[in-house]
């Protein structure tokens, strides 16, 4: 594996256009860099990963991991976990969540979004 | 002997209260010594500690160019005479009694990670869990009943055998100046055979940085951090996931992005990568079978053909 992923990151670095397709069109990337097909979907499956970073359950970004501080815990299992599900947030958050959505149209939409995107997951 | 590792960069209105809560909290009569590796503070955080506290005595190496939490801790643990090593921060209360729960729970092939306090909002933590692929941690903040397998010993709190940290290697020194070093360091520990438990009554008071010194923290180390965790997913984990984990920073971090990962090619990772391979006793997929571990948004991380079916005999006990 190293030798082929060295390679295929050499010429990422190397060439702009490839930052940029590694960014916007993993599909093509995967094309010119001559990844298998399970690759690309590995590369396309990050998509998944950024839409999911703002997350209108907890409100905040869930992605940067906590190395250095502890953030609010505003789900039931009191976890350091994000909330990713409506099951895991605390009776409060819920409600919280509820009215917002029942006021807010781009937050409801948001949400909808959301947890489209985990059901895909 | 017990030696108190303490990495410090600019700590200098911290550490003596560190350093005094380590000699204070002694309840064993185990001989004790505090070796800092002054981390080239500019704020004079080596050069106003005495040799000694009481009869504890206190070593400092002092380093000109910043080598980073890694080396620092390396260069710490090399100077060590105890058996043991405590490692943690220039910035933490110890909780009296320490060396006593040391002692009633270290063994050889045992790591000890410590609970860590945040007085300001009465938060415990225990231990974390390594989040992939981003290959960061969140904090436990379920209270285990007692001593309990975790995935990964925090940075102020990691108690282990100075024989174990020489076998391990200590911490990869090619991570530059902060982050990834420690789940690094933890799940090498885990693929070599050795075992990380978290020890509630072990307690360390960690004095968390507000949040505008850590944005700005994170700001000014955004490269670096997003080079050490690139290094640290291309150390362990398989093609695809690589992929996934470098093209998820590209989107995330597109102006850090293409630095971190020129350092990274150009680094030893592919070398290292291949060493590991060749040295450690269980491979990444292994961990996740044993900590039944899922990527950050809930999926599987193996595939159900390679789910294994035994776990160690101290991840049941924790069941």
């Amino acid at each position: 594996m190293p030798t082929q992923l060295r390679g295929a990151l050499r010429k990422v670095i190397g060439d702009p256009r490839l930052l940029k397709l590694l960014r916007n069109d993993p599909k093509a990337l995967a094309s010119e860099l001559k990844l298998s097909a399970a690759d690309a979907k590995a590369l396309a499956s990050a998509d998944v990963l950024i839409n999911t970073i703002h997350n209108p359950l907890d409100g905040t970004t869930t992605t940067n991991p906590i190395t250095i501080t502890i953030t609010k815990v505003g789900h039931i299992s009191n976890s350091g976990d994000p909330a990713i599900k409506l099951t895991d947030l605390s009776k409060e958050r819920l409600i919280q969540v509820l009215e917002r959505t029942l006021v807010d149209q781009h937050y409801a939409g948001s949400l909808r979004s959301f947890l489209r995107l985990k059901q895909r997951a | 002997m017990i030696s108190v590792v303490i990495p410090a960069c600019n700590e200098a209105s911290n550490i003596a209260v560190t350093i005094r809560s380590f000699v204070d909290g002694r309840r064993s009569g185990v001989p004790v010594e505090i070796i800092v590796a002054d981390d080239a503070s500019t704020d004079g955080t080596g050069t106003h500690l005495p040799p000694a506290v009481g009869t504890v005595p206190v070593r400092v190496l002092r380093s000109r160019r910043r080598l980073g939490v890694a080396r620092s801790r390396n260069r710490a643990a090399a100077a060590a005479r105890g058996d043991l090593l405590f490692i943690t921060d220039g910035h933490v209360e110890v909780d009296a009694g320490w060396d006593r729960v040391v002692l009633d729970h270290a063994a050889d092939d045992r790591i000890l990670a410590a609970a860590i306090v945040d007085r300001s909002t009465g938060t415990n933590c225990f231990g974390c869990r390594l989040v992939v692929p981003y290959m960061g941690t969140y904090w436990n903040m379920d209270a285990p009943k007692g001593p309990s397998p975790v995935q990964i010993a925090s940075s102020a709190g990691t108690v282990l055998p100075r024989r174990l940290f020489e076998d391990l290697g200590g911490y990869d020194e090619g991570i530059r100046v902060y982050g990834a070093a420690e789940p690094e360091f933890s799940l090498r520990a885990w693929l070599s055979g050795a075992n990380i438990s978290c020890i509630p009554d072990l307690r360390i008071n960690h004095h968390f940085k507000p949040k505008s010194k850590r944005d700005r923290f994170l700001s000014d180390h955004r490269t670096n951090l997003i080079h050490n965790n690139l290094r640290f997913g291309l150390c362990y984990l398989s093609q695809s996931k690589s992929l996934e984990m470098i093209r998820h920073y590209a989107m995330k971090f597109p102006r850090h992005f293409p630095r971190a990962l020129a350092l990274l090619v150009e680094s030893d990772v592919w070398q290292r990568r291949a060493k590991l391979a060749a040295s450690l006793r269980y491979d990444f997929d292994w961990f996740v079978a044993q900590f039944d571990l899922h990527d950050q948004v809930g999926r599987p991380i193996l595939p159900t053909r390679r789910r294994f079916k035994s776990r160690p005999a101290e991840l049941q006990c924790a069941s």
